[in-house]
């Protein structure tokens, strides 16, 4: 239902589609109905399993042939308990066919979630190809959520160091600053590789944090992933202390700001940075001049971004 | 350049006008004019079909003279889909899980009829699902996701029985999946993400505990999903889409911040999603329209302070009365007609305007 063109078939061959069509259309009720009547009988057979491959690689939305799927396995899997390996082996197969269905349609809610499920009833499941395997699927879309939600399970699942990971998203920014769930996932793993606030361990990451930020800026200034990525920053440098990192990221934006050889857009992007820099300290202790350039910048960002004029008027009321 | 790859360009000879005789029609005969394979294999999807169906037609006035759509034929359809577990599917050969639980109950107290069925079951089932860290699953199978938090609140809440889970886990659980930017995700550590993020805000407002939320920089990342066009999209650097003009404009509502983004332009974006020809609106201009995006637009548009134009009389036309009455008014929480949400007596919390 999403980014489909409207088109028109030229008359000649609409009845050929048609036809097409209706016997597309047959095909799957017919085989939709003989499912259901299998399942209502109790059938649990690896024929019936095979079957089901066939509407699922039509459409991997049909959630409740995952269901059936899982009542059949389920039963195999308890036959199978007594022999090694003889479970994670039916199991393999289970992966094979969401990978041909994720080959197909790779934002299936169901289709991703029937992959956990078959990994979740292995013994020994190999979590270092599953680790792979979204990596790869990153490389056509490094966006896809399902995917972030799936690795997010693999790491917790297969004990992959956090480290690893951060590696990764350092990795994944360096191709393009502009992916967002790259920098979110950075929030998500630094607090928990470094727990201890304040401590010379967080700072130096805080640090590296910081010049990455700047780096990032200073080659997509308008980005707005980089400058809430920024937000986040700000709140580790608080909740440190580290009052010397704050000075200088406000510097290094104050210095792009001035400096800079910004576009429209950009010098959006960077004053607003800059604003809500200032705004973190407390009015009463900002200088008469910063309180003036704060008071100006508001009224310079709502006419070069009026779409958002509400929101930077509060910011205003904070004066 | 930021934006301009992913957004899209509206010409100035947009008609601002709300096409609404044309997407009634285009609602009654969906099924019959689009493709029947594809109405066939979406049959995993038709109580959500139903509900979007009922619910556009609702707003836009026209439910009760609606022939295809009358009360008796859905109910009994809603009936016929309720299983022994309490739950709902979407069609009586297809498996009952949490959304289309939420659907049903939501075309059911729209049509008043709630007392048809066995309420209690239905209480059971979405209780059932509540896990012990608060969170929802979709069905038996074990799936969890914020989006079940809203369907499961929803629907206990239109059934008046919002007090038998447990209201404190269930909002501890969606605390646990806010993120740095203020946004949520579909589980702890998930990306912010427009449609998370409405469900999130959306089961909070219900639980009255928007306290979780932080509306100024929540508000903030909301607010710049507004892109040139006029049109929102879901995150940032994606494009422009009207389903996600709804759960990014219906959440700023819901915290009281729906004036940080410009309404005119958003209002714009939309109608000119609409298929002017033969009725319905689309994800983006140009592209086919389905009654998903018809009625997240329409229930869009009912949310925007700025007036919508009547509709221009054809030139044989006498104008029909009912093309030219405004939207009804969406709740920005249930999407659906806010009288209805008055009549079954649920109160939503929205957070008071910043200024
Ligand atoms: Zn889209
Ligand atoms: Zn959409």
């Amino acid at each position: 239902m999403h980014g489909r063109v409207k088109e028109r078939t030229p008359e000649e061959k609409q009845e050929a589609v048609r036809k097409e069509k209706e016997r597309k259309l047959l095909g799957f009720t017919t085989l939709w109905k003989d499912i259901v009547d299998r399942r209502a009988e109790g059938d649990r057979s690896s024929e019936t399993l095979m079957k089901t491959n066939q509407l699922l690689a039509k459409c991997s939305d049909l959630y409740t042939l995952w269901n059936y799927r899982r009542e059949i396995l389920l039963a195999d899997l308890t036959d199978a308990e007594s022999e090694e390996g003889k479970r994670d082996g039916i199991l393999r197969i289970e992966l094979s066919v969401t990978e041909s269905c994720l080959a197909l349609d790779f934002k299936s809610y169901s289709t991703w979630y029937h992959r956990k499920w078959t990994l979740e009833q292995m013994q020994k499941a190999d979590w270092q190809r599953e680790l792979d395997l979204t990596s790869q699927l990153f490389r056509l879309d490094a966006r896809n959520f399902h995917c972030w939600n799936y690795r997010r399970f693999i790491v917790e699942r297969g004990h992959i160091p956090l480290s690893s990971e951060l590696a990764f998203s350092t990795k994944l920014i360096a191709d393009d600053p502009s992916n967002y769930s790259a920098w979110h996932y950075r929030t998500t793993l630094i607090p928990l590789l470094f727990p201890t606030v304040p401590s010379p361990e967080h700072q130096t990451q805080i640090r590296t944090e910081l010049a990455l930020v700047v780096t990032a800026v200073n080659v997509k200034a308008n980005d707005q992933g980089i400058w809430f990525y920024t937000q986040f920053l700000v709140e580790q440098i608080q909740k440190g202390g580290y009052t010397n990192l704050l000075d200088e990221l406000k510097e290094e934006v104050k210095k792009l700001y001035e400096e800079g050889d910004l576009t429209a857009e950009e010098s959006i992007a960077v004053l607003h940075g800059y604003v809500r820099l200032l705004l973190l300290d407390p009015i009463q202790n900002l200088k008469e001049s910063d309180k003036k350039f704060v008071d100006d910048s508001i009224d310079k960002l709502c006419s070069l971004d009026p779409l958002r004029k509400g929101y930077y008027q509060s910011l205003r009321d904070a004066l | 350049m930021a934006f301009p790859n992913r957004d899209v360009d509206i010409t100035d000879k947009t008609e601002l006008f709300l096409a609404s005789a044309k997407h009634v029609k285009y609602l009654e005969e969906y099924g019959e004019t689009i493709d029947s394979y594809e109405f066939a294999v979406a049959e995993y999807l038709r109580m959500s079909g139903i509900y979007w169906t009922i619910t556009c037609l609702d707003i836009l006035n026209t439910l009760d003279k609606s022939k295809r759509f009358h009360k008796d034929f859905v109910v009994d359809y809603v009936r016929s889909c309720q299983k022994p577990s309490g739950g709902f599917s979407p069609h009586p050969t297809h498996d009952e899980n949490l959304p289309h639980t939420c659907c049903a109950i939501q075309v059911l107290a729209t049509f008043d009829s709630i007392a048809s069925i066995d309420k209690e079951a239905c209480i059971s089932y979405v209780t059932g699902l509540q896990q012990p860290d608060g969170s929802f699953t979709g069905d038996k199978w074990g799936e969890v996701d914020t989006r079940f938090s809203l369907c499961a609140t929803a629907c206990l809440a239109l059934l008046g029985a919002l007090d038998r889970c447990d209201r404190i886990k269930a909002a501890d659980f969606i605390a646990s999946c806010r993120n740095f930017d203020g946004g949520f995700g579909v589980s702890p550590g998930g990306e912010s993400h427009g449609a998370m993020i409405y469900c999130c805000v959306g089961a909070l407002s219900l639980l009255k505990r928007l306290d979780i939320v932080d509306a100024d920089k929540l508000g903030l990342w909301l607010a710049k999903r507004q892109l040139p066009s006029g049109g929102l999209n879901g995150r940032p650097e994606k494009h422009p889409d009207v389903c996600y003009s709804w759960w990014i404009l219906a959440s700023l509502a819901i915290i009281g911040r729906l004036h940080w983004i410009d309404a005119g332009r958003l209002q714009r974006y939309i109608l000119a999603c609409q298929d002017i020809e033969l009725g319905g609106i689309a994800d983006r201009p140009g592209n086919y329209a389905d009654p998903f995006h018809t009625v997240f637009g329409t229930a869009g548009l009912s949310l925007l302070p700025v007036g919508l134009n009547a509709e221009p009389a054809g030139p044989d036309e006498k104008g029909d009365a009912s093309t030219t009455i405004a939207p009804k008014k969406a709740n920005p929480v249930l999407c659906m007609a806010q009288e209805i949400i008055d009549r079954v007596g649920v109160q939503v919390q929205i957070l008071p305007s910043s200024r």
